[in-house]
């Protein structure tokens, strides 16, 4: 417990990575996705990891969100080793400190913009939030769209709406896979902008990871990924 | 509940469709279940009327109601707790005829003050040696209080007295009269030495205290032994028993309950070929969902839900539906809504869906939330 709270603190790591190597396919075959990569990030920390495709980037977020396991180091999120949980406990992890913004639309199809919210409430069995709800989409600009479905979205609007609701559960990390692949580049700035300028306010940590060079400017620090080793730009 | 509404609003077309063909199979059930008791009733309504709790009938009749052969004495080799709870039956089918007018029946003779003789709706009952009473149906064909009509062999009018409300019996109309007079009708001028070995098809009881059969006295051992002069022996049946050797009702119900068992069938593998299909299209976002922490309990309670909310709406639609359209029925047609055996049909139906929908369960199971990121 006193480590989450430590974690809190400004200036102490949410997300860590020591020495996490990954290794997909054995004997001839092998491919080692991740050569022993060391990383972190604090509150209020905005950073980027910049690498073409293949080179590992995806590998190394889904180690970090605890979609998958690494084949050997440390990956601690809020103080917690991601490694000692249970497959339940670390799903119960991502709902709660994790907030993602994925490359293709992680909204749900069928539900309006609203009710992407309402599930968030739902599936932590608690009743629905509708003030606020009502106040995170005011704030992001986005109140209009609340009865709208994802298809009757733009672009942009939709990452807006995907920002929002990754921000939603108050989580202490965000990780953004590509959250501009499908934007223009105007649009995509705006994105990163307001991710940017959301981490710093709300004193999140996050994660973006991109192949584009330009979305990193605003970024607290850039790593760069290339054949599964991460470096600081 | 939240997602399986909230889709099931979203994709209005995709699920009015599976439950449009859901609709239709229950319908169909209901309307097979409607004929299957329809019909049935039709061949033994009239056995149904006497509200009997069991049926004597010779044992080499092999529980055949026709090829049973006693006597009016074999009534004293019955005994229930008060003598007006036995009433012997004699059975003949055959047709009446008034004028051109003809038409196939069944004929029961029965003690005018039996329980079996159903009571009159309209006129007296019969008393007199040529009385008859008829069922509804019967007048429905043209037949009326006061007509002289002929039966089978039988050398002389008869007259109607009354009519008691409509039955079958065999899929006809039916014609209660004296035991005399369906002894004279069946067996024409063929002497008796005496009353007692006048014919009987079956003793009927009512009540269950108190009823012994005495075989002591059945010389008739085997089904080899000469007839003439033998005493038979006797055999107690309940009533379902009974109803089930009518000829007809078994083999009915037999057909009938293997097309609704295979409809049920069929059901379940729509219902899960639909959601299954339904299921796969949404791995992706499943995978989504998943990597964002939602559990795979929800969105597999969701998958079932909707299977459920799908099974019970157009359930009770057809079930409605179908009642509806009984009442349109006409007369003639040989359907009863039964609709507590619906209701049944109807949990059963509801309960394939849900089975149905947990085939798509493990699909949910299986997806891997790491298919949400990346291209790598």
């Amino acid at each position: 417990m006193a480590a989450m709270i430590n974690a809190k603190d400004a200036n102490m790591p949410v997300l860590t990575l020591s020495k996490v190597t990954k290794t997909f396919g054995s004997g001839h075959t092998e491919v080692d996705a991740l050569k022993g990569v060391d990383f972190s990030v604090s509150r209020g920390e905005f950073v980027s990891v910049i690498g073409p495709s293949g080179s590992g980037k995806s590998t190394f977020l889904t180690i970090a969100g605890g979609l998958q396991s690494p084949t050997s180091g440390v990956v601690s999120l809020d103080g917690a080793d991601l490694g000692a949980l249970s497959d339940a406990k670390r799903t119960r992890l991502r709902f709660e400190k994790i907030g993602f913004v994925l490359q293709r639309s992680n909204l749900v199809p069928y539900l309006k913009v609203g009710e992407q919210f309402a599930l968030v409430d739902k599936v932590a069995k608690r009743g629905v939030r509708s003030s606020n709800i009502d106040e995170l989409l005011t704030s992001l600009d986005i109140a209009a769209l609340k009865d709208k479905y994802p298809r009757d979205l733009s672009g942009g609007e939709r990452q807006r709406v995907a920002i929002g609701r990754a921000l939603f559960n108050d989580p202490s990390l965000i990780l953004a896979d590509e959250p501009t692949a499908s934007l223009d580049s105007d649009h995509a700035y705006a994105v990163v902008k307001l991710l940017a300028k959301l981490t710093r306010e709300q004193g999140k940590a996050t994660v973006m990871v991109t192949h584009d060079e330009r979305m990193a400017q605003w970024s607290d620090r850039i790593y760069r990924m290339e054949d599964g080793s991460l470096s600081v730009k | 509940m939240f997602l399986a509404l909230k889709e099931m609003r979203y994709s209005k077309w995709r699920y009015a469709l599976v439950m449009g063909v859901i609709f239709l199979v229950s319908y169909m059930v209901f309307m097979m279940s409607g004929l299957a008791t329809g019909l049935s009733s039709g061949h033994k309504k009239a056995i149904d009327d006497w509200n009997a709790s069991s049926v004597v009938l010779t044992e080499d009749a092999n529980k055949v109601f026709g090829a049973s052969q006693l006597t009016r004495g074999d009534l004293d080799r019955v005994s229930t707790a008060s003598s007006s709870d036995k009433s012997g039956v004699g059975l003949y089918q055959g047709s009446v005829t008034k004028g051109s007018t003809k038409e196939n029946i069944s004929l029961f003779g029965s003690d005018a003050s039996a329980f079996t003789t159903p009571a009159v709706t309209q006129g007296t009952n019969y008393s007199g040696k040529y009385d008859i009473t008829i069922s509804q149906n019967l007048v429905d064909e043209g037949f009326a209080i006061g007509d002289t009509v002929r039966i089978g062999n039988l050398d002389h009018d008869l007259t109607i007295t009354g009519i008691f409300k409509s039955t079958t019996y065999s899929v006809v109309p039916v014609i209660y009269t004296s035991l005399d007079t369906w002894t004279s009708i069946k067996y024409g001028t063929q002497p008796f030495n005496e009353d007692a070995s006048k014919p009987l098809n079956a003793v009927v009881i009512r009540g269950t205290s108190g009823v012994t059969i005495d075989n002591s006295t059945a010389t008739r051992q085997s089904a080899t032994a000469e007839r003439t002069g033998s005493t038979a022996k006797l055999q107690k049946l309940d009533m379902a028993t009974f109803v089930n050797n009518v000829p007809g009702v078994s083999a009915e119900a037999l057909t009938f309950n293997g097309m609704i068992g295979l409809l049920v069938v069929i059901t379940a593998a729509i219902v899960g070929i639909f959601m299954y299909v339904i299921t796969l299209q949404k791995t992706a976002i499943f995978g989504v969902m998943k990597a964002e922490g939602v559990r795979t309990g929800f969105i597999a309670r969701s998958v079932v839900a909707q299977s459920f909310v799908v099974g019970v709406a157009s359930v009770a639609i057809a079930y409605l539906l179908a009642w509806l359209s009984s009442l349109a029925f006409p007369a003639a047609m040989p359907f009863v809504a039964d609709l507590g055996k619906w209701a049944l049909y109807g949990v059963l139906l509801v309960v394939v869906t849900v089975v149905g929908g947990l085939f798509s369960v493990r699909t949910v199971a299986r997806v891997d939330p790491i298919t949400a990121m990346g291209e790598e």
